[in-house]
């Protein structure tokens, strides 16, 4: 089977090779920008016809749950106070737990000055670092309200965040929200400037295009929100790294929606050099295979009881596009500098143009959907250098999936403690 | 004076200041005179001052005699024989009164009250001040107390629920069983004389390998439970409960004053 489909590819000219290749470029780069052109075109003829009809655009806040913020802090002795002031006071019904986590720095003191100074902020203290998962483990047990919000201690959030990561939750069947991340000071260098592009587009509006083809697969650590019955149905958080994405998928496993909330905005600190940027990236890609491959792979099951259609087309959707198309790109990127000639510079130029077209749709699409189009209108600029920038996360892609594939990588990162990983369950 | 005859006076000349005590016992600092010593002896003195104010027998006066080597030397005397010369006043001064017993040690140091059950000095707090200011007493820090932010009085303090500041507290046995990340009631793993994690029901569970132990607290009280009890303070005097950072510090100041010594200015028998 695999000498035939060799035999095939060697037996074929390099012009009908390249043929290929642009074939498969133009459904891998530009799915996203015509989606997401589709979906725009949709929402302004929605928003027209709205207008034509008199009806005014946002409705005000309906739902209006009891909340509990859970902040899990290890060693955040800068960033804890501000964090948590960001949502103080920004919704009614709000009790906040920081659970520390075996922090060695002032991140303690720092936590019970808080606690002192605001009543309805509780403070649980793990003497040992026990990683994420169990942290918000032991906040949910002394959590009451029906809605919890996770956070990260490095993002900031809107006012109104909390307000609008709720609202989906009025729909009984949506059983987690996911919240807008975008940049903190996003122009402060090419490395932040780059992935606020890519923030916006894959976060802020790729997510509302997942979320309306019913296959949104992550609701962020930096902020988001659960149901909190159907996070202790599930049996609570399991040990990560990826620990977010491994809640979201078995929340969608118990048969519930998770929902996009595009206007509950939280600012995050991203890596600064590239050199910490791979470093994230390559944490972050190693659940498409720990997750969507291994451990939630029954999800794809048409013969379980609980096979969901959308939960199908969700792992098919990383399996093709983040995995296999990832392979075939660099495979034809090998193929093509084996057989370099002079035209083939024609065919770098004409893909180059065609991914920023495609980029163009893509900001012309966060534009439509921005609340401060003057932000985002300046970040859109770093628009030329995207597909470099494509390319970079297509290099940590293939190191991170391959690695996790032969070695699974992601039981060996520290962003668990060495006890806990040695004693967890390897997927 | 029949004290006159048990103690001979000795002859004794150094400038005085002579304040009056008002009823209210402070001092009338208005009425202030200065004069000179007559002579002294055990239990008392003669002095002799300008005629500012009418002197009345049985006044309670506070006597400031200057020192040998610099400063006044204050002692409270009650007054007796009164003699006017040619506008000064002559008049003799036993040591009793309301300055005298002012510049006791007993009166100007901050004792606990039980009838207050907080700490106090004997006398009203502006009396002190007033003497403070015409510089017969001088503030010293003692101490210092956290009382209760309502009433002032002197609370106990205990760790209790943040909630409700009860102590009525009940320890919970929590395990945190690391494989997946599952944390519960200790009681939850027991089965048939073995633990067995409930979430992911892994068996034979080791401590330290497998799991650790957490503790936290539940009020009976109000049934809030928090990971560690915090310091409440309870006020003796009005009852009210508040979180132990909320108490008030307070300084207890006493007095200092420099008293006459009248021994060491009679001569060595
Ligand atoms: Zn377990
Ligand atoms: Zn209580
Ligand atoms: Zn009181």
């Amino acid at each position: 089977m695999l000498s035939d489909l060799t035999y095939w590819l060697s037996s074929l000219h390099p012009e009908q090779l390249l043929a290929l290749v642009s074939a498969l470029l133009i459904v891998d780069t530009p799915r996203y920008a015509l989606s997401k052109l589709a979906m725009v075109f949709y929402d302004s003829v929605v928003d027209f016809v709205g207008l034509l009809r008199g009806r005014s655009g946002r409705n005000g806040y309906g739902y209006c749950p009891t909340v509990c913020a859970i902040l899990v802090a290890h060693n955040e002795e800068d960033t804890l106070d501000p964090t948590l002031r960001s949502v103080l006071g920004t919704y009614p019904r709000l009790e906040v737990i920081i659970v520390d986590d075996g922090s060695t720095d002032a991140t303690r003191h720092i936590a019970q000055r808080l606690v002192d100074e605001f009543p309805g902020v509780r403070l649980l203290r793990k003497e040992n670092r026990g990683g994420k998962a169990s942290a918000y483990n032991l906040a949910l047990r002394f959590a009451s309200a029906e809605v919890l919000v996770v956070m990260d201690c490095d993002t900031e959030a809107d006012p109104n965040a909390v307000w609008e990561a709720v609202q989906p939750l009025a729909n009984p069947h949506v059983g987690a929200v996911s919240a807008a991340v975008l940049v903190r000071e996003p122009m402060r260098n090419l490395v932040t400037c780059l992935q606020a592009f890519e923030y916006l587009h894959s976060i802020f509006v790729g997510r509302l295009l997942m979320s309306r083809l019913g296959v949104l697969g992550i609701v962020s650590g930096a902020f988001g929100a659960f149901r909190r019955d159907v996070v202790v149905r599930v049996g609570g958080w399991d040990i990560g790294p990826g620990d977010d994405s491994d809640m979201t998928m078995r929340v969608r496993k118990a048969g519930y929606q998770v929902a996009y909330a595009p206007y509950a905005q939280c600012l995050t600190n991203v890596p600064q050099t590239w050199a910490a940027l791979w470093k994230q990236r390559r944490r972050w890609n190693r659940g498409a295979i720990r997750y969507k491959c291994r451990k939630h792979v029954d999800m794809a099951a048409v013969w379980n009881p609980g096979f969901l259609a959308g939960n199908f087309f969700l792992l098919v959707n990383v399996w093709v596009f983040n995995i296999a198309f990832l392979y075939t790109f660099w495979f034809f990127f090998v193929w093509t500098l084996l057989h370099w000639h002079a035209e083939l510079w024609h065919f770098v130029v004409a893909s180059y143009l065609i991914y920023i077209l495609f980029h163009i749709v893509q900001a012309a699409a966060i534009l439509f959907y921005s609340t401060d189009r003057g932000r985002d209108a300046l970040v859109c600029c770093v628009l030329p250098l995207a597909p470099a920038y494509q390319f970079f996360r297509k290099c940590v892609r293939l190191i991170s999936v391959t690695e996790e594939i032969f070695f699974r990588a992601s039981f060996d990162d520290p962003f668990y403690p060495d006890h806990v990983r040695a004693a967890t369950f390897r997927w | 004076m029949n004290d006159r005859r048990i103690h001979p006076r000795f002859r004794l000349d150094r400038p005085v200041v002579v304040l009056p005590v008002l009823p209210d016992g402070s001092p009338d600092v208005e009425h202030a005179s200065k004069g000179a010593t007559l002579d002294v002896a055990r239990g008392g003195l003669q002095l002799d001052i300008e005629a500012r104010a009418a002197l009345r027998e049985g006044a309670s006066l506070a006597v400031g005699v200057e020192q040998a080597g610099g400063g006044v030397a204050y002692e409270g005397v009650v007054v007796r024989h009164i003699r006017q010369r040619n506008g000064h006043v002559a008049f003799g001064g036993v040591f009793a009164g309301d300055a005298h017993r002012l510049l006791e040690t007993g009166s100007r140091l901050p004792a606990f009250s039980p009838d207050k059950l907080a700490y106090d000095l004997p006398g009203s707090n502006q009396v002190y001040d007033k003497w403070a200011q015409a510089g017969v007493l001088k503030p010293v820090l003692m101490d210092h107390v956290q009382v209760c932010p309502r009433c002032g009085g002197l609370p106990t303090f205990r760790m209790g629920c943040r909630r409700c500041g009860s102590g009525r507290l009940v320890e919970d046995q929590l395990i945190h069983h690391f494989a997946c990340a599952n944390v519960d009631l200790a009681s939850k793993y027991e089965v048939d004389g073995m633990l067995k994690c409930p979430k992911c029901r892994t068996k034979k569970l080791v401590v330290g390998s497998d799991y650790e132990y957490l503790t936290t607290h539940r009020c009976l009280a109000c049934r809030w439970s928090d990971y560690e009890p915090t310091r409440v303070g309870h006020c003796l005097r009005c009852s009210l409960r508040f979180a132990g950072h909320e108490a008030v510090e307070r300084e207890l100041v006493g007095y200092d004053a420099q008293r006459l010594d009248v021994l060491a200015l009679l001569p060595p028998s």
